[in-house]
């Protein structure tokens, strides 16, 4: 792969938790790239680890820890920065964030502060960052807001975050994460609380600003539809490992693992015949603290090979175009 | 078609809510604001009718005046599964409407608020029972393990609290305790919208079964128009507290008839190639583009002409089972 | 490849029973309070607090036997610094013992001073009989719980002015200082669940008036506002007149706090899902506030009138301080702190101090359990 382009490297990252009934491992041999100016798509159930991973780009883990791996960040015309090895609370990666790497998250109203007026939020927002006069940064505010297609962005900048919508607030948030201009932006299921014809508004107007801004993006979900048309490349999460790593289309028309094929087959799909019934994926996600041995998935996979998936770990296989972890590809199944 | 076929199970006629807009030090009116407004339609016996629209359009309002939860200002809500004559709900007092109770029933959104934490799976799902007339524990017991069944949990689980549960399971607990009344009717309030995809299929594989088994007649709420083509039977699109679309589900999905139908099929992930409509993401719905003489669509429609501004259109049939509210014969592209 | 040509039979794929293994099955059964229980019990400073609690209200209800002397009454032996418990005579092991000591007058210097007579042994004896008292006001009684059978004197926390035994006063103290806050705060709670439950529960009108009413008595400086109504308490009024006055005027503050807080929470829970589902159930509205509502509150109440203890206590000891308070001949923490109002008293008679150790205990002890609890009152974060 092209090594000038990479902007984010993460290797063999591994995520803790100490809780009362033992230490939970979320997240578990994640490694990915991101390359400049791409879309990447994450998807899986909720509690698979993909908000603890992205958190822990930015050092926000905690109260997890990073047990193992690297994370490296290429900044143009820097020098390296190693994520990992930073402090979580120090200045050097307070500048990273936002600056470099920003973060939009699923509930707008936790992360905006309920005291103050949002055109006080994003100013200061800015003010901190680029180190504005008052006056810039006040036309700088309302120009984000402009661009984020909020109208009257004067009269907004006077509001309080209760008296927005949800869809409102989130654009609000994007308004923040994008005021400057970062060279990632992380967005942890920022359409996850609201409805379709909103969710697409804020996909569409992600997708502008990144074209518009030449950023990259990690965008998180879980409905892979949501992305389907929109990352270039996906990452597939099951209880805390990446089980699934493709180009778009790829991941779309030839699903490898057994759990991606199954997740596309539950979603109702408006253009497939009508099915009366969906098929669906049998039992739940485990809890993290009884992660199964061998594949994560082979209690509820209906493919599985007894004897090795119940032991092993899969190693990560390249099949045709994807990076899949599963035995049905892996060569210890035929030795 | 279907008229002759089932039998009228309930009929809602000019169905109007509206709230107190409030501000201010004392909180003084400052208008109102109508959630739901002039809302008529028919739902047979035995079918699934599903209420799309985006979030704040007044599904929920809607669900919960039919159940009586929530006082209508006006309209009449007309019981017909009733020896005799049709018995309008709305007319009734507190004490008349207590049978017709247990006859209708809800399923809630969120499985994490709509069952109490401090009581039992027990408490929960016997509730509906113990609200009507005394029973004996034996029975209440019986009926509630038998609920259980229904749902795929294991009686055995009777005794434990909800936290014990995870989000799909909770929302099993939630239809246990619909349907252990034997209702005739179920508003289901977006009952997978905040489940994962592959837990959403679970249920909604579960809902269907049930509905045939028991001879349900549902109000099924829901945003996404792919779940609502994959289990209704009627969809009616609401925009802004009115009705702008209600037809069968082949002629809906074939051929959409309201520009804001339009804009949903729009909005469902994965349909369009995203980069492609620009359109979505400018236009959303503020207070500012309403116009309040003629058709609330107007300022977000593609479609508009001079004589949209002026006059407001009535819900009519178009066709034998399309009813549209919209000047133009408009004839858009389903899937 | 290979694998996934052979990709086999995706048809099968049933909804079978969903289960999960998780932590301790008794955990999946165990109810609020058990939940509130186990939580609380990781927080150790909180256990701590209420063991002490504990301690505390075990004198309160057997002050009269612990204590052992009476607490009104004068004996010679005025500012009597602490006795000191022997256990060795003549270089021999002993069960502890006391010695006399008398009291002398330098009538030079007018200095007091004890002289301790160090030839006669007086054992320190367990429920040994002493002054009569009526315990629980009903059984007449006259055990204590530690004395000497000969009449000596142990002041275990010296004496006052008057030769009253401090550790006696302070014990006897604790009936009215933490119970103060008992009574105050079962006033507030009243007080507080009426006004809040009617603001919440009618919301509208009623809910602005009440909230304006509420925000107005928080303006209202705390101090200022006691002394202003503790000065209108006639001096005539006997003590458990006053002692009544001042509950209701210690409620009469703390009663928003507690009100604000049930309003919102009636307001919160009115809007939960499981209230809408038991209408739509067809339970009648009080049935719902019984078994929805206030379950769903009882543990903030809680929490919120276990941080309000401490405050009364602290009020009672301020207004006492203040002589503001109660009055003597009543013991209280505050009246007796009264004595240690000086810094004369305090350098030459640090015993005095005593009482203030003793609030400083409570209100930590109270305000521990209360964070404790804070913590442990929603148990399903
Ligand atoms: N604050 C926390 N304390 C303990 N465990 C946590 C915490 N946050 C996350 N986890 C663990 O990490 C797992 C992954 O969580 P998360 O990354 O939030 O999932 P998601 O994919 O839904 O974003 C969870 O299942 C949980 O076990
Ligand atoms: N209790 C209430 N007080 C004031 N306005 C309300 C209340 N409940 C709902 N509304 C308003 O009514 C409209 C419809 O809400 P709702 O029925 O919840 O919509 P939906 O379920 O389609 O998202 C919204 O604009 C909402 O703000
Ligand atoms: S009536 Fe006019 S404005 Fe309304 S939806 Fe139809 S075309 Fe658009
Ligand atoms: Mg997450
Ligand atoms: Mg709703």
């Amino acid at each position: 792969m092209d090594q000038k382009n990479i902007l984010l490297k993460v290797e063999n990252l591994k995520i803790q938790f100490k809780q009362r009934h033992g230490i939970v491992t979320a997240v578990e041999d994640v490694s990915f790239q991101i390359q400049k100016g791409s879309i990447i798509g994450m998807v899986g159930e909720s509690g698979c680890g993909k908000s603890v991973t992205s958190r822990a780009l930015l050092r926000l883990e905690a109260p997890g820890y990073i047990e193992r791996g690297k994370i490296s960040y290429y900044p143009p015309n820097r020098p390296v920065v190693k994520i990992d090895q930073l402090a979580p609370r120090k200045e050097k990666i307070r500048t990273i964030r936002w600056r470099d790497i920003s973060m939009i998250f699923q509930e707008p109203m936790t992360s905006l502060g309920a005291m103050h007026s949002i055109g006080n939020q994003v100013g200061e927002a800015i003010r901190l960052h680029l180190r504005t006069d008052k006056k810039t940064t006040k036309r700088k505010v309302i120009e984000s807001l402009r661009s984020v297609g909020l109208p009257r962005p004067e009269y907004i900048a006077k509001q309080y975050p209760h008296q927005l919508s949800g869809g409102m607030r989130q654009r609000v948030m994007i308004a923040m994460a994008l005021s400057c201009n970062p060279n990632l932006l992380i967005a942890d299921e920022p359409t996850t609380a609201l409805d379709v014809t909103t969710e697409a508004q804020i996909l569409d107007l992600l997708l502008e600003r990144q074209q518009a801004l030449g950023m990259a993006v990690l965008y998180i979900t879980h409905n892979l539809a949501v992305i389907s048309k929109v990352a270039e490349k996906i990452i597939v999460m099951y209880l805390g490992r990446i089980i699934e790593e493709a180009a778009s289309d790829v991941l779309f028309y030839a699903p490898k693992h057994p759990y991606t094929r199954a997740l596309l087959r539950a979603m109702p799909k408006i253009t497939a015949p009508l099915q009366k019934k969906l098929s669906t994926i049998a039992g739940e996600v485990p809890d993290p603290i009884h992660r199964p041995f061998g594949c994560t998935f082979h209690p509820r996979c209906t493919e599985k090979i007894s004897g090795l998936c119940d032991r092993t770990v899969p190693p990560y296989v390249q099949a045709d175009d994807s990076i899949v972890a599963c035995h049905l590809f892996s060569k210890l199944k035929n030795d | 078609m279907f008229a002759e076929e089932k039998s009228i199970q309930l009929k809602i006629e000019h169905l109007t809510k509206s709230y107190a807009l409030k501000s201010g030090f004392f909180d003084r009116q400052k208008g109102t604001i109508k959630a739901v407004d002039d809302v008529s339609f028919t739902v047979r016996n035995g079918e699934i009718f599903g209420l799309v629209g985006e979030s704040g359009c007044g599904k929920t309002t809607t669900g919960r005046l039919i159940l009586r939860v929530l006082e209508p200002n006006g309209g009449d809500i007309m019981w017909y599964n009733n020896p005799g004559e049709p018995v309008n709900l709305c007319r009734l007092s507190n004490k008349k409407m207590r049978p017709f109770r247990q006859k209708m029933q809800m399923i809630f959104q969120d499985p994490y608020s709509s069952l109490d934490p401090r009581m039992t799976v027990m408490q929960i799902v016997g509730e509906p029972l113990r609200a009507g007339r005394k029973i004996p524990m034996r029975e209440y017991k019986a009926r509630i393990a038998d609920a259980l069944n229904f749902v795929r949990l294991h009686p055995e689980m009777m005794n434990r609290y909800p936290h014990a549960f995870s989000g799909g399971q909770r929302q099993r607990i939630g239809i246990a305790r619909a349907l252990i009344t034997k209702p005739d009717l179920v508003v289901a309030d977006e009952p997978v919208s905040a489940l994962d995809v592959s837990v959403q299929a679970q249920i909604l594989n579960l809902l269907q079964e049930l509905q045939s088994a028991l001879n349900l007649t549902m109000i099924f709420i829901a945003h996404d128009l792919s779940v609502i083509r994959h289990i209704c039977d009627t969809v009616a699109v609401m925009y802004l507290g009115r009705l702008v679309e209600v037809a069968d589900r082949t002629l809906f999905f074939q051929t959409p008839r309201h520009p804001y139908s339009e804009m949903l099929f729009d909005a469902v992930p994965g349909l369009k190639n995203r980069k492609a409509n620009e359109h979505m993401s400018k236009n959303f719905m503020n207070d500012e583009t309403l116009c309040p003489s003629g058709c609330l669509f107007f300022s977000r429609c593609r479609y508009k002409q001079a004589l949209c501004r002026e006059q407001a259109p009535t819900l009519k049939a178009v066709s034998p089972g399309h009813n549209v509210a919209c000047h133009f014969d408009l004839e858009l592209k389903g899937i | 490849m290979k694998g996934y040509a052979k990709v086999i039979n995706l048809q099968n794929i049933n909804t079978k029973t969903v289960n999960r293994p998780l932590a301790p099955l008794d955990h999946y059964a165990a109810s609020q309070w058990k939940l509130m229980w186990l939580k609380f019990r990781e927080h150790k400073l909180a256990f701590v607090g209420l063991t002490v609690l504990l301690i505390f209200y075990i004198i309160v209800l057997f002050a009269p036997v612990i204590a052992p002397y009476d607490p009104w009454e004068d004996t010679p032996s005025l500012y009597a610094p602490p006795t000191r418990i022997h256990f060795f005579h003549q270089g021999k092991l002993m069960p502890p013992f006391v010695y006399q000591r008398k009291m002398r007058v330098d009538y030079q210097t007018f200095d007091r001073f004890f002289e301790v007579d160090k030839t006669v042994v007086h054992p320190v004896r367990f429920f040994t009989k002493g002054f009569e008292y009526h315990w629980l006001g009903i059984f007449k009684c006259n055990i204590h719980l530690f004395g000497t059978t000969d009449g000596v004197a142990i002041h275990l926390l010296g004496a006052d002015m008057l030769g009253r035994d401090v550790f006696s006063r302070s014990i006897w103290g604790t009936q009215i200082s933490l119970t103060v806050g008992l009574i105050g705060v079962f006033l507030t709670f009243i007080l507080g669940c009426i006004i809040g439950g009617f603001a919440g529960y009618y919301g509208g009108a009623v809910d602005s008036i009440l909230q304006r009413v509420m925000e107005f008595v928080t303006c209202i400086p705390t101090i200022p506002m006691w002394m202003a109504l503790s000065a209108t308490i006639p001096s005539e009024w006997s003590n458990v007149k006053v002692y009544f006055a001042i509950t209701i005027i210690l409620a009469l503050r703390s009663w928003t706090g507690l009100s604000r807080q049930v309003r919102s929470k009636l307001l919160q829970l009115r809007e939960e899902d499981f209230v809408v589902a038991a209408k739509v159930a067809g339970t009648s509205d009080w049935k719902i506030i019984l078994t929805h509502l206030l379950p769903g509150f009882t543990s903030y109440l809680i929490v919120s009138l276990t941080l309000e203890i401490p405050k009364m206590i602290l009020g009672e000891t301020t207004l006492s301080f203040l002589s503001l308070g109660l009055r003597p001949p009543t013991v209280s923490w505050g009246v007796l702190l009264q004595d240690a109002q000086n810094l004369a008293a305090i350098s030459a008679y640090p015993w005095l101090m005593f009482p203030a150790v003793l609030v400083v205990l409570a209100v930590l002890a109270f305000n521990f359990v209360g964070d404790g609890l804070r913590d442990a009152a929603d148990p399903y974060k």
